[in-house]
């Protein structure tokens, strides 16, 4: 295969719209400041879980490195947080861990003179920062599995270094919500991105290197956050272009959870932007599974988790995102189709934002240096004799 | 065991991926691995060379290699009516026949060389000029019939079902004489042909075939054979269709 000029210019755009969709470093700095801060704030002496050994950590597109600016101004960030105590089922209820974590953190909004009163969720306790920096925290009370829902999921083909890091959370909404029990709702977002992480191993560690050898360091000492992986371009791309088409749409708009997996599923490790979007949106469908006439997009942490669980009620919400999936598809290949950079900005424009684009356009070079052919790989030749004829099941 | 099946995967795929380098080896989740990526063939059939390449996801059975490993096409470019199961897995042809020339190169690089390239080169084929070059089974419990046909040699349904009975008994006798009425023996006449198929096979395959073509055949007309020729047989079948339907 030769990767033509046209490839490597469209790909370096598409890199280049992707980075304009990170959160500002100062953005992500703060972020952290302050969600080590509330970690602290638990730690202290005087807190009431200050026994538990709180840790606090970030879950989601945080964690995934998949975060993206929001589409409008108005818009803040979200930040999912996980605050986890050592605690088990049967000695605590879920009321209980809700409310003890909930004390602290209305302490820590007092004590702080933020504006905002901490919201309590079905599952978290919302914080909201609403000065130059504008976040939505959302921390998640939780403790660590117990031993037989970990066998259970082991059972279910997760492997043990995964299950490992699963842990139990609370739902206000539960009939059993304050009383002890062994019920509690699943979650297991470390073991998500260590999935998650494994799919594109491939090309973190060569993105790692790269980033360490520009900047003179090793790898290991390159912060993750740093590294940005096809897959992961790919993924806030894909984001993008949802909050632009559903902006209007927002009940049926597919969830960034779905999106993530699918994609992740569908990757290969293509080194070229392009390729990897192409492979994820052709690829996405595919791992749809169909469970009895049910669509599935299992959570590969925890089979037994429907990310698409909605989709049962509202079957519209399926069929707009098979549909937002080809869309995305076209509209890549018609940009890429276009003679001239101008007309290819002029296609992008409204799928992913005028001022996205014009911010990527400024950053690509005055003229493209002519592109290195790359060789052409061996192809095996090979000789039909004897062929088998394809069969099918009965349709 | 488990670990067995894992470094037969590495150690195939490493030879698979000298030739097709393209491919890439992934663990999905620990221990789930599969094989996808760009499947870039150029292939020669009476003289009619296809160069392609098809975007391809290569997984395996729980019980690889006794089964077969199953392929997809991940590229959107091959249509969903053409021979693929309702997982678009490719049926890339008759499971007997698949699972035949499995056994016999229990392999990832000669599976990939054989039977996928052949599918792939059909498909493109059906693209290019419009036909497919080696012809096609049909759908289900007919094209069973059609390949046991050919194979065999007869159009005589009831001289297929026979053979196969005695493949799915494990009753093969060399100097009985062959169903088929020639007045020979099995092992002078039909007998070869069983005896490639036996081996390595478990006698299910053809309980399962007999049954896809005794629908097949019940299908186009319900009086065509006398029940009372297959006795206990043919409860073993019900059963099993069953189970069959069950999964």
């Amino acid at each position: 295969m030769t990767y033509d000029k046209r490839k490597i210019e469209f790909s370096q755009l598409l890199e280049y719209l992707a980075q304009s969709l990170d959160i500002p470093e100062s953005y992500f700095k703060k972020a952290e400041d302050r969600y080590l801060s509330v970690g602290k704030w638990l730690e202290r002496k005087e807190s009431i879980v200050a026994v538990f050994n709180p840790s606090i950590y970030p879950q989601g597109s945080f964690l995934l490195g998949t975060v993206i600016k929001p589409a409008t101004d108005r818009d803040a960030y979200d930040i999912d947080l996980v605050c986890q105590l050592a605690l088990s089922k049967s000695r605590i209820t879920q009321k209980q861990l809700k409310d003890m974590v909930g004390t602290e953190i209305k302490s820590y909004v007092t004590a702080n003179d933020m504006n905002s009163p901490a919201k309590e969720g079905r599952r978290c306790w919302t914080l909201e920062y609403s000065d130059e920096a504008s976040f939505h925290m959302d921390i998640l009370p939780s403790i660590p599995e117990n031993d037989i829902n970990r066998k259970f999921l082991n059972n279910l083909g997760v492997s043990s270094n995964i299950t490992d890091l699963a842990i139990a959370i609370t739902d206000n909404t539960l009939p059993n919500y304050a009383v002890i029990s062994e019920e509690w709702l699943k979650s297991n977002p470390k073991g998500f991105a260590a999935w998650f992480k494994e799919r594109m191993k491939i090309r973190f560690e060569e993105r790692r290197m790269i980033v360490a050898k520009a900047i003179s360091a090793k790898a290991e000492d390159v912060p993750e956050y740093k590294v940005k992986t096809t897959l992961q371009r790919s993924i806030q791309l894909l984001k993008r272009h949802r909050d632009i088409r559903f902006i209007n749409d927002k009940d049926d708009k597919p969830v960034s959870m779905i999106i993530t997996t699918l994609a992740a599923h569908a990757y290969n490790n293509e080194a070229d932007l392009y390729d990897a979007m192409m492979s994820i949106v052709n690829g996405m469908a595919n791992y749809i599974q169909d469970r009895g006439g049910i669509s599935w997009v299992p959570n590969p942490v925890n089979p037994e988790e429907n990310f698409a669980d909605k989709w049962r009620e509202h079957p519209e919400r399926e069929r707009k995102f098979r549909a937002w999936l080809k869309q995305v598809k076209a509209d890549l290949e018609a940009a890429y189709q276009c003679r001239y950079f101008e007309e290819m900005l002029d296609k992008l424009k409204p799928k992913f934002g005028d001022r996205l684009v014009n911010q990527a356009a400024s950053k690509m070079p005055a003229e493209t240096k002519p592109a290195a052919i790359a060789a052409a790989s061996a192809v095996p030749a090979i000789h039909i004799s004897n062929p088998s004829k394809p069969w099918g099941m009965k349709k | 065991m488990k670990q067995g099946k894992a470094e037969l995967i590495k150690q195939q795929f490493e030879e698979l991926h000298k030739k097709f380098q393209g491919l890439k080896l992934c663990e999905d989740s620990p221990d789930q691995w599969v094989i996808r990526g760009i499947l870039s063939f150029s292939a020669t059939y009476n003289e009619v060379t296809m160069e392609d390449e098809y975007s391809v996801l290569i997984s395996f059975p729980e019980n690889y290699p006794d089964m077969p490993p199953n392929v997809q096409e991940t590229g959107g470019r091959i249509s969903s009516d053409f021979h693929q199961y309702d997982d678009r897995t490719l049926c890339l042809g008759a499971p007997v026949e698949v699972e035949r020339r499995f056994k016999a190169n229990p392999n990832l690089l000669s599976f990939v060389k054989t039977l996928v390239v052949e599918y792939l080169y059909g498909y493109s084929h059906l693209e290019k000029y419009g036909e497919l070059p080696f012809g096609e089974l049909s759908h289900g419990g007919p094209g069973i019939q059609e390949y046991y046909q050919d194979l065999f040699n007869t159009d005589d349904v009831k001289v297929i079902l026979k053979l196969l009975k005695i493949m799915a008994d494990g009753s093969y006798r060399g100097h009985q004489p062959c169903p088929c009425e020639s007045g020979k023996i099995l092992r002078k006449c039909h007998g070869p042909i069983l005896l490639g198929l036996i081996k390595n096979q478990k006698t299910d395959r053809f309980l399962i075939d007999s049954m896809d073509v005794m629908e097949s055949i019940f299908s186009k007309d319900r009086n065509a054979i006398n029940l009372d020729y297959f006795p206990k047989w043919l409860k073993k079948l019900n059963k099993l269709k069953n189970v069959n339907r069950a999964k």
